[in-house]
């Protein structure tokens, strides 16, 4: 009997882990050297770096920039990876700022939860040193919006976001954190250490120490207000509002 | 005396203000156009600023006073690799270097994808652990069977030594 539960622990532990959208720039500062900035988008489990999910065309990729946004869909190709579909773009980057990324993925359905999956994901690119522009909401239906100037940190510092739904603060919203686990150098002594969670205060403020080098992903989840229908059923949507930061180690 | 203690508070603040942003510089040579703009990291442009631009051989190509924007631009041929200062006051001072071939330098890191497990690799894995909790799962059942044959002949011997006795005692 105890071998059976052992075994459908086991197979829990697969569907247990979180979901994140991916968009990952080659670098978080843009220097007039080194402008034109590869991103990667995927939606993988990033401490465990896979399984890989598929990616269909996302819905929308735009750039924020000086309150000023611009689709970026002309420029996405899709990249197969482990057989999986994601999406690639380059972006050159001509103005000082900040320079704010976000992809709007199309629904997922996740059979194991019986969900929608929509990760909308917001990556944040310094360019040429003018660091203006991080800490303003874009006006995205779900929204980190930081309160950590959210590129040039070390490892160890902490991020601190404000966790927005249409624009109104998110009483005690639940944040999924995960490490982008490259070349998964990192052991996780449990499988509670995966994802970490952090609950927001009541005015939707969260706090993480970031204790690795790399990327970091935030994924505050909120049930959607609207249901979709699959094969004449209706199922609720999961809707994240993520971001991307990275951490530097020193020498 | 007041007003002294005033202004010179305030010059304090701005100049520890001012210090904590660091100047930049944004240059580039495309198209027989130089532009240059510089500001500092809040997005104050450093306006009315002195500049220099040198050559190779460190010769004054172009000097001057940026816009009030903090920008400059000056049409015509200019030099392959040039050097770029502004000079921002209270010790601010910014340099830029850049050739007339702008961004031959297409460095980023690529994310790994290759270290992620791919499925097939994920389904050899489980098929493993699969195979060996089943076996252990077995190997527990087989002793439970063990058990029960053992009763079992254990039955059957005891009917057995009952039968030969009945047999003996009918004789």
């Amino acid at each position: 009997m105890k071998k059976i539960l052992v075994l459908v622990c086991m197979l829990t532990a697969f569907y247990a882990n979180a979901h994140f959208q991916v968009l990952m720039p080659g670098t978080d500062a843009a220097t007039q050297q080194n402008r034109n900035i590869k991103f990667q988008m995927i939606f993988t489990h990033p401490f465990e770096q896979g399984p890989m999910m598929e990616m269909v065309k996302p819905k929308a990729v735009d750039v924020y920039h000086n309150g000023k946004k611009e689709s970026l869909m002309g420029s996405i190709k899709q990249v197969k990876r482990n057989g999986k579909s994601t999406w690639d773009f380059i972006y050159q980057m001509k103005k000082p700022g900040d320079h704010i990324f976000v992809v709007t993925p199309d629904y997922y359905f996740e059979p194991a939860e019986s969900t929608f999956i929509q990760h909308i994901t917001k990556t944040v690119v310094n360019g040429f040193g003018m660091e203006e522009g991080w800490d303003a909401p874009v006006g995205l239906k779900a929204e980190i919006v930081p309160l950590t100037r959210p590129y040039g940190l070390y490892t160890g510092n902490v991020f601190t976001g404000k966790v927005l739904y249409k624009g109104k603060p998110v009483p005690g919203a639940e944040v999924e954190v995960e490490f982008y686990n490259t070349g998964s150098k990192i052991k996780a002594p449990t499988d509670t250490h995966i994802t970490q969670v952090v609950k927001a205060d009541g005015n939707g403020i969260f706090s993480y120490v970031m204790p690795f080098t790399g990327w970091w992903g935030f994924a505050a989840l909120i049930d959607d207000d609207v249901k979709l229908k699959k094969d004449g059923k209706q199922y609720p949507v999961e809707l994240g509002a993520l971001i991307w930061v990275k951490t530097y180690g020193v020498k | 005396m007041k007003t002294k203690i005033i202004i010179v508070a305030l010059s304090l603040l701005s100049f520890s203000n001012a210090f904590a942003h660091k100047l930049n510089i944004l240059a580039f040579a495309e198209n027989n156009t130089l532009t240059i703009n510089s500001y500092f990291a809040d997005g104050t442009p450093c306006g009315k600023c002195t500049f220099q631009v040198l050559d190779a051989d460190g010769k004054v190509f172009v000097e001057g006073r940026l816009d009030k924007n903090g920008e400059f631009s000056k049409n015509g041929e200019t030099p392959t690799d040039m050097k770029i200062i502004v000079d921002g006051g209270m010790g601010h001072r910014a340099e830029q270097t850049i050739t007339s071939s702008v961004d031959t330098n297409m460095a980023y890191e690529e994310p790994s994808a290759s270290a992620e497990a791919d499925t097939t690799q994920l389904r050899q894995i489980v098929r493993e652990e699969l195979s060996k909790q089943t076996a252990e799962l077995k190997a527990e059942i087989d002793k439970g069977r063990s058990h029960i044959d053992m009763i079992i002949a254990g039955i059957g011997y005891i009917l057995g030594i009952f039968g030969i006795a009945v047999l003996v005692r009918k004789k």
